[in-house]
């Protein structure tokens, strides 16, 4: 057996956590408005080479966000009072040079552009901006709170004997919230 | 003994353990499943290159990771729950364990090797391949297809936009803004001359009724040649984004007919630089370039899709033999296991079985499972186990029979041998070497043998002095064979004598060996003693019948002489007195012995009735009182009070009282008995006890006087015997006479220091 062998049979699945290792980083704001959790954030390294070149290739590239408002907790597993799934996603026609550009809110699109511009593309796929989390209940004054944003990047091109729970980029910001 | 007809062979044992693997509908679907399953495994393979790579790296790709896993599982939980077991068994030191062991792991080596080896190959070979998916070459040719493509897109593109820009500055803006078509026409008509084909369509900017920026359709130029199938409405779309951005649009629409029209928008400005209108340019491009574009689009497309999803793609790939390994591995391991089991599992129930019937289950029974050499293994276990249980059943019946005939035999034997121990005879019976085999109570009461002359040569214990009469007859037994030899022979033992009719007997088998003898032994002292008595009672009953006769005429003559000659001579009379007192007085004393010899000899029967000995020794004693008021003489009374009462004849009992009494005063001297040597008063002691084991009442006299010489006991109670010197010498033999009819015993011993003991016993009642 090669080594090559023995690295596609043996290693592969440490090239999951070497992906999960490189994840970008995601820059939460939340912002509290009118009693009212908006989040905004941008995940500036997320749109690497490697999306860069899925997207070349013809592949429709898509980010999803989970961005969950949640209550921390000392003694237990913290409490999720909010959350949504926003995604952005692009498809490259590599005869016209055209981007389309599309994003959605849980499965919905709410946004579609077109562009020969990458660097547009690329700040369209990163940045979300004002996302409302409409949390199930009230928000308790003065109490901690977080904004967490996790990041799924399809398709993939790594490969993992384990590919469940890994996310691809996250963030979190924590604040107070003052009524 | 009836033998019943053998009862039906019981039903076999089930197996609660049977598995529903076990049933084969159970087996065949398993196996169609996983045939099922490798084609469908085998069909993704081979149509990997229809599907998608994204679905192929993501869903396929997760899906056979979790199948993977599962099958994996499934794999280490058999493998681990087998070796478990093959281990277990191995250290309970189950039957065959050691054998199933090795087959297991013979099997699970034919199984997993081959699996890895393949596994491991494939693999490399999956790899492999991946690298040479792409080559240079390969990505030189589709990169510059697709640039030829995307090329003729840009020219075409270019050349729409420098015709919608030069068409916005030719054309005047204030007609535009008028609506006067008159200038406006031959310019878009002069410029559609140039375009090989295509349209060119112009707006005007207005305000829609809400105030927002819209465009009004004013002209269109089109070649002759542009298909029909174009939609004004994305033009209008795009004139408006032209106008409302101020600079140039472009865009592409595809036609339903298959080519694609490539537009630019280029707004129109007037004086002020404002967008007073816009004009659209489009150039048809053929439907077969824009295949051939396409096409060459697409296959740079999907060269570069598999470079960048060759990672997962690969991963894919060896997911899918993974999992084909792994539907086999796990398919052979659980066959092996499977195979070991239905293998061994016969095996283990027959050493099972083979136990249960050693320990006797011989109703113990196997279930065959299959139907082939081990099914007719367990087939043939089943008809020995049904064998053996018969033979076990005839067995057992043929046990008890022997058991309930030598219950019989040894009843038998063991009465015999009561029968025998019982009987006044004796019978001795010797081996074929002489020596002695048994020896029953009357021969060792007879012979005063114990229980140790049993095994010893005869000659030996008959060369005892007392018993060495015997010895002849033993020896001539041996010399004669068969016939028998009868003797009688009397035996000195004890100081008394013995009379035996002995008769020998030698045993031979049915080959004519000697097989032993038996010596048989009848006492006939007591019926020889009864011969002589009643010799003596006929002696006695002539005597007293030829003697009592003339007595009284003598007597009477004798008295007659007296009267006759009363009146002789002093002398004559003194002699004839003499004589005839003389002769009176002897005929006296012949009568009565005359009347005790026709006592003896006419002596009746006994009247039993219940009667209390005590009473009767005390009335009987009390005859005596006045008689030996005078003398030194005493008697004494040791009566056990309580006594049963005894079935007897009052007067004859009397009578040996009596005659028992008179013997001791007689042996002591009379009533007026000297003192004894010792200086003892002499003394007669009446005693009476009673034996309850025996069921007698003894009556036993003593005196202290001198005693019986041993030789002599035995006589005392032969008629006419007496040591006295006078006397009929009945009286004893009276005494025995009547104790025997009231079917009892008399025997004489030495009193200590001296005298004598009569002890009768007699049957209470």
């Amino acid at each position: 057996m090669t080594r090559r062998t023995a690295l596609a049979l043996v290693g592969l699945a440490v090239i999951g956590g070497v992906a999960a290792a490189g994840s970008a980083d995601i820059n939460v704001t939340p912002v509290v408005t009118e009693g009212k959790v908006v989040a905004s954030f941008t995940a500036p390294g997320a749109f690497s080479d490697d999306a860069r070149e899925v997207v070349k290739s013809g592949l429709l590239l898509t980010f999803t966000y989970g961005v969950e408002l949640r209550r921390p907790s000392a003694v237990w597993f913290d409490r999720t009072v909010a959350e949504t799934t926003v995604a952005a996603s692009v498809k490259f026609d590599s005869l016209t040079g055209i981007y389309q550009v599309s994003k959605l809110r849980d499965g919905r699109v709410v946004w579609s552009e077109r562009t020969d511009k990458e660097d547009e593309v690329g700040g369209w796929m990163t940045a979300f901006d004002q996302i409302a989390l409409d949390p199930t209940e009230a928000l308790e004054s003065n109490a901690d709170y977080y904004v967490r944003v996790h990041l799924k990047i399809s398709p993939r091109r790594t490969f993992s004997f384990w590919p469940w729970g890994r996310d691809d980029g996250s963030g979190r910001k924590d604040f107070t919230f003052i009524r | 003994m009836i033998f019943d007809s053998p009862p039906p062979p019981p039903p076999p044992v089930p197996d609660a353990r049977r598995r529903p693997l076990d049933n084969p509908r159970v087996l065949i679907a398993v196996a169609v499943l996983l045939l099922l399953a490798l084609a469908s495994l085998f069909w993704l393979s081979s149509r990997t290159s229809d599907i998608p790579p994204v679905y192929l790296s993501d869903f396929v790709l997760y899906t056979l990771l979790a199948v993977d896993l599962a099958l994996l599982l499934t794999l280490l939980f058999v493998l681990v729950r087998n070796l478990a077991k093959v281990w277990y068994e191995q250290k309970q030191a189950a039957p065959f364990a050691r054998f199933r062991a090795k087959l297991v792991a013979a099997l699970l080596a034919m199984a997993i090797i081959p699996a890895v080896l393949v596994l491991v190959s494939g693999s490399e070979i999956i790899t492999s391949s991946a690298a040479r998916w792409f080559s240079e070459p390969v990505d030189q040719l589709l990169t510059a297809a697709q640039d030829i493509a995307s090329r003729l897109y840009a020219d075409h593109q270019e050349a729409t936009a420098f015709r919608a820009r030069r068409l916005a500055r030719t054309l005047p803006a204030k007609d535009v803004t008028s609506g006067q078509m008159a200038a406006i026409e031959p310019i878009m008509k002069s410029e559609l001359t140039t375009m090989q084909s295509g349209m060119i369509e112009l707006y005007r900017a207005v305000t829609a009724p809400d105030g927002q920026l819209d465009v009004q359709f004013l002209a269109a130029e089109q070649s002759s040649t542009l298909p029909p199938d174009h939609v004004r409405a994305l033009a209008d779309r795009l004139a408006l984004k032209a106008l409302a951005s101020g600079r140039e649009e472009e865009a592409q629409d595809d036609l339903d007919s298959g080519g694609v029209l490539i537009r630019t928008a280029s707004p129109i400005l007037n004086a002020d630089n404002t967008a007073v209108g816009a004009v659209v340019v489009s150039e048809h491009l053929d439907g077969a370039i824009k295949v051939e574009a396409r096409q060459a689009t697409n296959a740079h497309q999907n060269y570069q899709q598999l470079k960048v999803l060759k990672e997962p793609l690969q991963g894919s790939y060896l997911a899918i033999f993974l999992t084909v390994t792994l539907l086999i591995l796990v398919s052979a391991t659980w066959l092996g296991l499977y195979l070991a089991k239905r293998i061994t599992r016969p095996v283990q129930k027959l050493a099972e079985g083979a136990r249960a019937i050693g320990a006797g289950q011989l109703d113990f029974r196997l279930e065959p499972e299959t139907g082939d050499e081990l099914g007719a293994l367990v087939e043939a276990f089943n008809m020995m186990a049904a064998e053996l249980r018969t033979s076990q059943r005839k067995l057992e019946e043929s046990r008890l029979d022997l058991e309930a005939k030598n219950l019989e035999l040894d009843g038998r034997r063991r009465y015999i041998e009561t029968i025998l121990d019982r009987v006044a005879t004796g019978v001795i019976s010797l081996d074929s070497g002489g020596q002695i085999l048994t020896v029953n109570g009357a021969a060792e009461r007879l012979l005063g043998l114990g229980r140790g002359a049993i095994g010893q040569p005869a000659t030996v214990v008959l060369s005892r002095p007392d018993l060495q009469p015997l010895l002849p007859l033993v020896r001539a037994t041996w010399r004669r064979d068969r016939a028998g030899v009868v003797e009688e022979i009397t035996l000195a033992r004890e100081d008394r004598e013995i009379h035996l009719a002995a008769a020998s007997t030698a045993l031979t088998g049915e080959d004519g060996a000697a097989e032993g003898a038996v010596l048989v032994l009848d006492d006939v002292t007591p019926l020889i003693r009864a011969q002589r008595v009643a010799a003596w009672r006929d002696v006695a009953r002539r005597l007293a019948h030829e003697i009592k006769n003339p007595l009284t005429p003598i007597q009477l003559s004798a008295e007659r002489l007296r009267r006759h000659f009363a009146g002789a001579g002093p002398q004559t009379w003194a002699l004839v007195d003499e004589c005839t007192e003389a002769i009176v007085t002897e005929v006296e004393a012949l009568k009565g012995l005359v009347d005790e010899f026709a006592q003896f000899a006419r002596l009746r029967g006994p009247r039993m009735l219940p009667v209390d000995l005590n009473q009767l020794v005390e009335d009987t004693l009390r005859l005596y009182a006045g008689v030996l008021q005078q003398g030194n003489l005493r008697v004494e009374r040791e009566l056990t009070p309580g006594l049963p009462l005894v079935r007897l004849d009052a007067e004859q009992i009397r009578q040996v009282i009596i005659n028992l009494v008179d013997n001791a005063v007689e042996a002591l001297g009379g009533a007026s008995a000297p003192v004894r040597p010792g200086g003892e008063r002499p003394t007669i002691r009446v005693a009476t006890s009673y034996d309850d084991q025996g069921g007698m009442v003894r009556l036993v006299v003593t005196d202290n006087g001198p005693g019986v010489p041993p030789a002599d006991r035995e006589k005392l109670f032969m008629p006419y015997y007496s040591t006295k010197g006078r006397g009929s010498g009945l009286g004893l033999a009276i005494v025995r006479r009547i104790v025997a009819e009231h079917g009892g015993e008399i025997a004489v011993d030495d009193a200590r220091p001296s005298g004598t003991i009569f002890t009768v016993e007699l049957p209470a009642a």
